[in-house]
């Protein structure tokens, strides 16, 4: 144990603290930000946003019949006020508009009409016709469920969307905007924590050799017991930065203001994705965090075997470029972003991570072999 | 001798000749995934044998009466067959009726073939009308004041870039004079060949080659003080001076990893995708617009050819800034994989800055000219590209004044190692 914890100490020297907090700042700022600071993403995606939230309120987890008849009648009263800031408006009514219909069926060739209809709209950005425009996509969707069949699916996947209309978790006022920030956003975390235990673990073995150490410790008793430790010392690294980084990600996050969706489905008809199973929104979340820790410990173990056989820090560094190719574009698209996709093979998922898992378990136990009898 | 041997210590490395191969693997399978656009593009080499490139009255007569013989053939054909005429030879692939021909096997596959021709050829000859209400409407000071408008310039930088784009404005004139823009090119919007060999590949062959040299530069500065002989090779004589090899080396070998990996990834590119006969049209054709309908307008009236070399040539001397990049940091650093590290950083932090700059300010400006914005955007090169770059020697100053900069650094910390305590 004593020696795990001055591995470790060794491992997070100041000057690779500093590296790392250098690192995650411009990733930060590059990537991750944006997605904080533009969140929702322009109009009418921020007025989609307001009604969802207005939705909630009102009407609970999800939304029947009598409710949806409510929120139409809201429309109907946005309408009206539509109508009256119209009238109140010279040019427009000069113009022979005075209704919302009017307004809406404007013939935008002509040029005039076109000028005044931008100047409401993207000048003045009257809130009322974005909230107008914003609820009836949500009506719409709200009364074609059957949106679900459009792709052309396997009759297992038909059979789970109707399985979903019919016990409901389909009316659930969750939105898209909500999910498809979170799965951007996860991806880039990933990509950054990833980064972060590549430069961690770089020296794992690769400092020892290089310090001609290993001739002073493999004759002693503990000697090659080393090796082992070493890794227990990877591992235990790279779960402090997935928990650091990921603390920072959710205390950012938080920012979103996004809480109120943690306890609804995702397979809402407001949501794009489709899961083979009935999971909230937080466990859905759990389950990307718990799924960046797995692909952790994989990195660990590759990572480990390639410090382990690299005489120097370039070769290492070579070898992470194609891992890394892999782990950030297919890694994170299949095993992180989208997970329990109805598109693809709901066993798609658990058997990778098998697979990953075992594949770099074998990778280090033989080099864990080849060392124990090594001629040093 | 001593340079050999440097030489040898980063060819004879199995980690730098397994990522050559392995990049070279990648990009042939990007042409390969791009390589079923092959054959349609092959049908404007006999347009071209016909008319010539240039699409003036004579070449656009000539093209209108070689489209409309064809489609005549055509609907004699397809009267003969089906009893239907065709207007334009796009109308055969409504969706209506173009199902229910295939099924029903009237056509040949030679003749599916000819109609697919006929069509491209329709693309290109209804292009033409296009292009030329595109150019003559053209304003390009409209489209610095849309920039300006979008990224929120103001004050100076605002004034500066308008500047800028009153410069290219008689270049446009001149452009529309000598009719670049009517040559005959692969469809943009159909095959978006530009964006394609200098967007993607040449993008990913920047990167790679970045990656390697890197690697290898931070690898040989730094070889002594990793293998502990570091006290006895720079004890002796001739010891201090070792870094000059070192840095000639790496520049060499930087050129030539660069050179090796343009030369055998392009070789490949014109073998999959021919180009006979349009190597000498100007880089400016309106053909080659793509999607999103913005022209390309290079500064010099050059050829395709000459552009693609131009290109190289900058790619490599890009490639040198970021030896000298390496070499500089790596006398800081003697850890070659924290070096690594802070090139990446660096290079993060170049894309960086721009965006924390005051939007009044000319230091906005002043921040684009780095070689991690200049590799960012290799398919506007040499051209109008977007409010912040759009200089005339845009690209010639950004890498000379940062190549005379780091030659400096670089001779500085040589002659602060020649006393450095070690």
């Amino acid at each position: 144990m004593r020696i795990v914890v001055n591995e470790i100490r060794k491992l997070f020297s100041v000057k690779v603290i500093l590296l790392l907090l250098l690192v995650s700042f411009f990733v930060y700022q590059q990537f991750i930000m944006f997605e904080f600071k533009h969140f929702p993403n322009g109009r009418p995606l921020l007025d989609d946003f307001r009604a969802t939230q207005k939705m909630l309120v009102d009407y609970g987890e999800s939304m029947d019949s009598k409710e949806f008849q409510d929120f139409k009648e809201i429309k109907e009263q946005r309408i009206a006020e539509a109508s009256k800031y119209l009238k109140s408006q010279e040019e427009v009514v000069a113009a022979g508009i005075d209704t919302y219909e009017e307004f809406r069926n404007m013939d935008l060739e002509n040029e005039k009409l076109a000028a005044l209809h931008s100047k409401i709209i993207f000048e003045d950005y009257v809130d009322v016709f974005w909230e107008i425009q914003a609820r009836e996509g949500i009506i719409d969707r709200y009364e074609h469920p059957e949106r679900f069949n459009q792709h052309e699916l396997t009759h297992k996947q038909n059979a789970r969307m109707d399985e979903l209309v019919e016990n409901g978790s389909t009316k659930a006022i969750f939105t898209d905007m909500v999910f498809d920030n979170y799965n951007a956003l996860i991806r880039y975390v990933a990509i950054l924590i990833f980064l972060n235990i590549m430069i961690i673990l770089m020296p794992l073995y690769i400092r020892d050799k290089r310090n001609r150490v290993q001739l002073l410790q493999y004759t002693s008793k503990t000697g090659r017991n080393l090796f082992s430790q070493k890794l227990v010392t990877g591992i235990s690294a790279a779960m402090i930065v997935i928990t650091a980084q990921l603390a920072f990600f959710f205390f950012m996050y938080r920012g979103n203001d996004t809480s109120m969706f943690f306890p609804l489905s995702v397979n809402s008809i407001f949501n794009f994705f489709v899961s083979w199973y009935d999971l909230t929104f937080f466990q859905y979340m759990v389950l990307t965090v718990l799924c960046v820790y797995l692909l952790g410990i994989v990195l660990v173990l590759v990572g480990a075997w390639i410090s382990s056989i690299s005489p120097n820090y370039m070769t290492s560094v070579g070898l992470h470029v194609p891992l890394a190719f892999l782990l950030f574009g297919t890694g994170t698209t299949y095993l992180v972003q989208n997970l329990t996709t109805i598109y693809l093979n709901p066993y798609l998922v658990p058997i990778s991570f098998v697979i990953v898992l075992v594949l770099s378990s074998l990778l280090f136990m033989w080099r864990y072999r080849k060392e124990k009898v090594k001629n040093i | 001798m001593i340079k050999q041997l440097e030489f040898k210590k980063i060819i004879s490395s199995p980690v730098i000749l397994g990522l050559f191969v392995l990049f070279l693997l990648f990009n042939c399978f990007l042409i390969y995934q791009q390589s079923s656009i092959r054959n349609d593009m092959k049908s404007l080499q006999p347009i071209v044998k016909e008319t010539g490139t240039l699409m003036d009255e004579e070449g656009r007569n000539k093209l209108q009466t070689s489209y409309e013989k064809d489609l005549t053939n055509w609907n004699q054909l397809s009267k003969s067959k089906t009893g239907d005429t065709y207007q334009r030879a796009v109308d055969f692939y409504k969706p209506e009726l173009y199902y229910s021909l295939i099924e029903s096997n009237i056509y040949s596959e030679k003749e599916l073939q000819n109609i697919n021709k006929l069509a491209i050829k329709e693309t290109y000859v209804s292009s033409i009308q296009e292009i030329e209400t595109l150019y003559s409407n053209l304003n390009v000071m409209e489209n610095a004041e849309e920039g300006i408008r979008l990224f929120g310039l103001k004050g100076a930088a605002a004034e500066t870039v308008r500047e800028h784009y009153t410069v290219l404005k008689p270049r446009v004139e001149e452009l529309v004079q000598n009719k670049e823009h009517l040559h005959l090119f692969f469809h943009g919007k159909m095959f978006g060949t530009h964006s394609f060999l200098f967007k993607t590949l040449f993008g990913f062959m920047l990167f790679q080659a970045m990656i390697l040299i890197v690697l290898f530069t931070a690898f040989i500065v730094n070889y002594e003080f990793e293998h502990k002989t570091s006290l006895v090779a720079y004890s002796t004589k001739r010891g201090r001076n070792l870094v000059w090899d070192k840095l000639l080396v790496s520049i060499f070998a930087g050129t030539l990893v660069t050179v090796t990996l343009l030369a055998i990834t392009l070789f490949i590119y014109f073998m999959v995708f021919d180009y006979s006969g349009l190597w000498n049209v100007p880089i400016s054709s309106g053909f080659l617009i793509e999607l999103n309908n913005i022209p390309f307008i290079s500064w010099w009236n050059v050829t395709f050819i000459q552009y693609l070399f131009m290109t190289c040539g900058l790619v490599v001397i890009c490639q040198i800034l970021f030896v000298l990049i390496t070499f500089c940091l790596s006398m800081l650093i003697r850890n070659s994989y924290i070096v690594f590290t802070l090139f990446g950083v660096i290079f993060l932090a170049g894309l960086y800055i721009p965006s924390i700059m005051p939007k009044d300010s000319i230091m906005l400006l002043y921040t684009h000219f780095s070689p991690f914005i200049l590799v960012m955007n290799v398919k506007k090169w040499w051209m109008e590209s977007g409010v912040f770059t759009t200089f005339k020697y845009y690209e010639v100053m950004t890498v000379t004044g940062w190549l005379v900069a780091l030659l400096l650094t670089a001779w500085f910390f040589i002659k602060r190692f020649a006393r450095e305590n070690i």
